[in-house]
C-alpha cells in the first residue's frame, strides 16, 4: 500500500478502489519465542466521496491483453483527504474471515471538508434532498407559497449568485444556459434567476395537515427555513416546514410596510414598533 | 424557437449598441503569418470577480479570456438531471456564424469530460473573450480556447474528469482526453482530409501539443496549490 498523494489536479489517479494493508510485524515479547506474529492482512475499499470518481483505468495498454481496474480519480484541485468510515449501506460482506477497512477519499480546498469530514460539497450548492435552506417568500395560494430560494445550509455562496436579479451580471445574447428550454410563459412570472421552490399546504406542519390556512403561515417576503423534499419538477424544488426548527425566521408586519417582528409563539409574530401581531408558522428560534 | 428574451437585463428593446468609427491605421496591414508551433503562453486564473471562475491566456499576439458563471439555475420547464452547458464565443475579427459553430463544438466537448450528472436541474455558462491580432485561421486558437476553458472550470471548483486539451496541426485542431488515448473532438476549418496518413501524422502531432498542454496546465495548477499552502 502507497500513501495517498496530498494534494490532487482534476484526473490524477488517487487510489484504487481495494488495497491491502501490509500485515503488522509484531514482536513478541512476552514469551520466550521471540519469533514476530503475523497478523491477517487487512484489505481497504476506498470510497470515492466529493471531488473524486470511480474510473476504469486500463492496466496493459497492448490490445490483446488489456485489463482494467477500477480507481478512484480526482475531478478537482485541491487538498486530498482521507477519513475511516463504517461501511455504506450497499455493501454486502461475503467473505466474514476478511478484515476490510473502509476509507472515504475526498478531494476539496475548504475549511467545510474539514468539518463534514469530507462527506459535505465544498463548492457545489445545488439543493439536494435533505438539505436545509433559506427561501424568500415570492407568491402565495391557496394551496401553496412559492419560493425563491437564497442559500443551502453549509454550503459555500458562490460568487456570481444571485446574477440577473440586480442586472449587473453577463447574459448571453441566446440568454445562456438558461434559455435551452425557454417559453414566453416563465418569463414574466419572476425577475429572478434563483432556484425556485413550493411550500405545498400540506407539508407546513406536521398536525392538521388538511386544515392549513396558508395566509396564516406565510406572507410574500418572509424569509424562511425550509427542508428540500423533492428536486421536484423542471421549475420548482419541493419544500416543507413540517419540523419545529422550520419556517418563518424574519418577517415584516403589514405586508412589508410595518418593522421587523419577532415570534411570540409558534403561531404569532409580534413587531415590539407598533405592537401588531400577525399569524405565521414561525421557526424554534433556539 | 422563435422567443425573444424579455428579461429586464436586456434594457430596453430600442437600445443599441455603442458603435464607433474604424480608426484606420497608417502603417501597411502585415500579411497574415502562419504560426504551426505552439508557443507557450502565460496563464492567470481568478481574475474576474463577479464570476465563479476565470482565466486568461496570452501569447505575445493572443489574450483569451474565459469566464465561467454557474451551476446556477435555468429556465427550463422540463426536469433535467444533467447540467446544461452553454459556450459564447466573442470576437471581433471572426464572422459570428464562424463563432457559434465553434461554441456549438465546445459544449459537446465539454460535455464529454465535465461530471454533469452532478449538478441536476443546473446551467454552467462559459463566455470566452478572444483578444487577439489574427495571425491564422479560428482552429490555431482553439488549443488556447480548450485550455482557457478547462483552467477556468478548475477555478470554478466545476468537477471535471480529467485535464483534456486540444492539438493543433495544419488546418485540424484535435481535442484528447485520457493521456492521448481518447479524442473528444476534431475541428477543421476548411477542406476535406486528402488522405489517411497525412492525418494520421497530424494527430500525432496534435497529441504531442495536447501531451505539452497537459503538462503546463498540470505544472500551474500545482503551482497554484503551493502558492496557495505559503499563504
Amino acid at each position: 500500500m502507497q500513501g495517498l498523494p496530498e494534494q490532487a489536479i482534476p484526473g490524477q489517479i488517487l487510489a484504487p478502489q481495494f488495497d491491502l494493508l501490509e500485515p503488522v510485524v509484531t514482536n513478541n515479547t512476552n514469551g520466550d519465542n521471540d519469533t514476530p506474529m503475523k497478523e491477517d492482512p487487512t484489505i481497504i475499499m476506498y470510497i470515492n466521496g466529493t471531488g473524486t470518481k470511480l474510473i476504469n483505468y486500463p492496466i496493459n495498454n497492448s490490445s490483446t491483453n488489456s485489463k482494467e481496474l477500477t480507481v478512484i480519480s480526482s475531478t478537482k484541485l485541491g487538498k486530498v483527504y482521507s477519513y475511516d468510515v463504517d461501511a455504506p449501506a450497499d455493501y454486502k460482506n461475503l467473505d466474514q474471515s476478511r478484515k476490510i477497512q473502509f476509507k472515504m477519499i475526498s478531494v476539496g480546498n475548504s475549511e467545510l471538508m474539514k468539518q463534514s469530514q469530507g462527506r459535505s460539497e465544498s463548492n457545489n450548492i445545488l439543493p439536494r434532498e435533505g438539505d436545509v435552506i433559506i427561501c424568500r417568500v415570492s407568491r402565495i395560494s391557496l394551496q401553496r407559497a412559492n419560493v425563491e430560494i437564497l442559500a443551502v445550509s453549509t454550503k459555500n455562496i458562490p460568487i456570481d449568485s444571485g446574477v440577473g436579479t440586480n442586472g449587473t451580471g453577463t447574459v448571453a445574447v441566446q440568454g445562456g444556459s438558461g434559455a435551452q428550454t425557454f417559453s414566453v410563459s416563465q418569463a414574466s412570472s419572476d425577475v429572478g434567476e434563483t432556484f425556485r421552490g413550493i411550500i405545498r399546504s400540506q407539508d407546513v406542519r406536521a398536525t392538521d395537515r388538511d386544515k392549513v390556512v396558508m395566509i396564516d403561515c406565510f406572507k410574500p417576503g418572509d424569509i424562511v427555513k425550509a427542508q428540500v423534499i423533492s428536486l421536484g419538477d423542471g421549475n420548482n424544488y419541493y419544500l416543507t416546514t413540517a419540523r419545529n426548527d422550520l419556517g418563518v425566521v424574519f418577517a415584516r408586519a403589514n405586508n412589508g410596510a410595518g418593522g421587523l417582528m419577532y415570534a411570540t409563539d409558534w403561531l404569532s409574530m409580534t413587531s415590539p414598533l407598533s405592537g401588531i401581531t400577525e399569524k405565521r408558522k414561525c421557526a424554534n428560534p433556539f | 424557437m422563435n422567443v425573444q428574451d424579455r428579461r429586464r437585463i436586456l434594457g430596453p428593446i430600442e437600445a443599441r449598441p455603442l458603435a464607433f468609427p474604424e480608426v484606420k491605421s497608417n502603417s501597411k496591414e502585415e500579411t497574415a503569418v502562419v504560426l504551426s508551433e505552439f508557443q507557450a503562453p502565460s496563464i492567470q486564473t481568478t481574475l474576474l470577480k463577479n464570476c465563479n471562475g476565470s482565466c486568461i491566456i496570452e501569447n505575445d499576439k493572443t489574450s483569451i479570456l474565459s469566464s465561467i458563471y454557474g451551476p446556477r439555475s435555468t429556465r427550463s420547464n422540463l426536469f433535467e438531471a444533467r447540467c446544461l452547458i452553454n459556450v459564447t464565443i466573442k470576437s471581433t475579427i471572426f464572422p459570428t456564424s464562424e463563432l457559434k459553430e465553434l461554441g456549438s463544438f465546445l459544449i459537446n466537448v465539454l460535455e464529454s469530460f465535465v461530471c454533469l450528472e452532478l449538478y441536476p436541474k443546473a446551467g454552467i455558462d462559459v463566455f470566452v473573450n478572444l483578444n487577439i491580432e489574427k495571425v491564422c485561421d479560428l482552429s490555431w486558437y482553439i488549443p488556447y480556447i480548450m485550455m482557457s476553458i478547462v483552467l477556468g472550470l478548475v477555478d470554478a471548483g466545476i468537477e471535471i474528469s480529467d485535464l483534456p486539451g486540444c492539438g493543433f496541426n495544419d488546418n485540424n485542431a484535435i481535442c484528447f482526453t485520457k493521456n492521448g488515448s481518447e479524442v473528444i473532438g476534431i475541428w477543421r476549418d476548411k477542406g476535406d482530409i486528402e488522405n489517411e496518413s497525412s492525418f494520421g501524422d497530424s494527430l500525432d502531432a496534435c497529441k504531442e501539443q495536447y501531451l505539452q498542454i497537459k503538462g503546463l496546465m498540470a505544472n500551474y495548477l500545482l503551482s497554484k496549490l503551493d502558492n496557495d499552502k505559503t499563504k
